[in-house]
């Protein structure tokens, strides 16, 4: 089989381990490491006390409308 | 007096608890995941919350030991989808998106490759960004990315692939320079860039 120096030009570019495609694995490489920081960084934060309120609040027995009736006074009836 | 009893009235409180544990722990998660989605941290709190509170009031129908993580993500992607179907799903380029992440970069004690990072991810079609997020910083293999976004495991890969192709031309685009390029004039090619994404729309 024969090839075009075209192609063999093509075919060397697309050789893994050559300078190009290592350079490109390696921005990548560095895109992927910042992207992995970007989100970590927020996994890291402490998370806002009203996350953990709406969550309380939305437990059997604290519903929504418990909460509004608490508010004014009156305890659910729960028989 | 109602004798039919409410499904909550029923519930396992063990398994509640075991369950809550779980879902408190995944908060920080789902944060992460809505805030690198919308690129906005106020609407990502919102986001998070509606997931954590939608995924709580289902929780009798979570299967206690399988992966509560990409259960509560597919929750949230939903949620963003639903509440962003008109405006965004079918956008190339979000506009809006990139100059609210414009913004965000003003803080000046950000570093600027995240900020870069940041506002090319904001630039992506929503498909893509998801795509990648999950499987490059989620900790998701593709498998369970593509059942997370409800596709074939093949369109995950190219998503992923072509999300990395993109960013990569933008932040190119953007001359970033590792020893700190003066962060205007990355953002001014950035932008230009976007503009000409969007009007050749």
């Amino acid at each position: 089989m024969v090839h075009s120096d075209a192609d063999r030009g093509t075919m060397t570019k697309a050789r893994k381990g050559s300078p190009e495609i290592e350079e490109a694995r390696l921005r990548q490489q560095a895109i992927g490491a910042r992207l992995r920081r970007l989100f970590d960084d927020i996994v890291s934060e402490p998370v806002p006390e009203d996350f953990l309120d709406i969550l309380r609040s939305a437990e059997p027995g604290v519903d929504a409308d418990d909460a509004a009736t608490r508010k004014s006074g009156s305890e659910p009836d729960r028989s | 007096m109602s004798v039919a009893l409410r499904e909550k009235d029923l519930a396992d409180p063990a398994r509640d608890a075991a369950f809550k544990r779980e879902l408190v722990a995944l908060i920080p998660h789902l944060r992460a995941f809505a805030r690198t989605l919308t690129g906005d941290a106020t609407a990502a709190d919102d986001l998070a919350q509606d997931a954590m509170l939608k995924a709580w009031d289902a929780r009798a129908s979570f299967q206690m030991g399988t992966n509560m993580k990409a259960w509560t993500f597919m929750i949230l992607r939903n949620q963003f989808y639903s509440e962003k179907r008109r405006s965004w799903r079918q956008t190339e380029l979000d506009q809006e998106a990139a100059e609210r992440t414009l913004m965000a970069v003003d803080d000046p004690s950000a570093p600027v490759a995240l900020d870069e990072l940041r506002l090319g991810l904001g630039m992506l079609p929503a498909e893509q960004r998801e795509a990648l997020i999950l499987v490059g910083a989620g900790g998701f293999a593709y498998d369970e990315a593509a059942k997370i976004c409800g596709c074939a495991v093949g369109t995950v890969k190219s998503r992923v692939s072509r999300a990395r192709q993109a960013l990569q031309a933008i932040l190119d685009g953007g001359h970033y320079d590792r020893d700190g390029a003066p962060a205007g004039d990355a953002m001014g090619s950035i932008l230009a860039h976007a503009e000409r994404l969007s009007s050749a729309r």
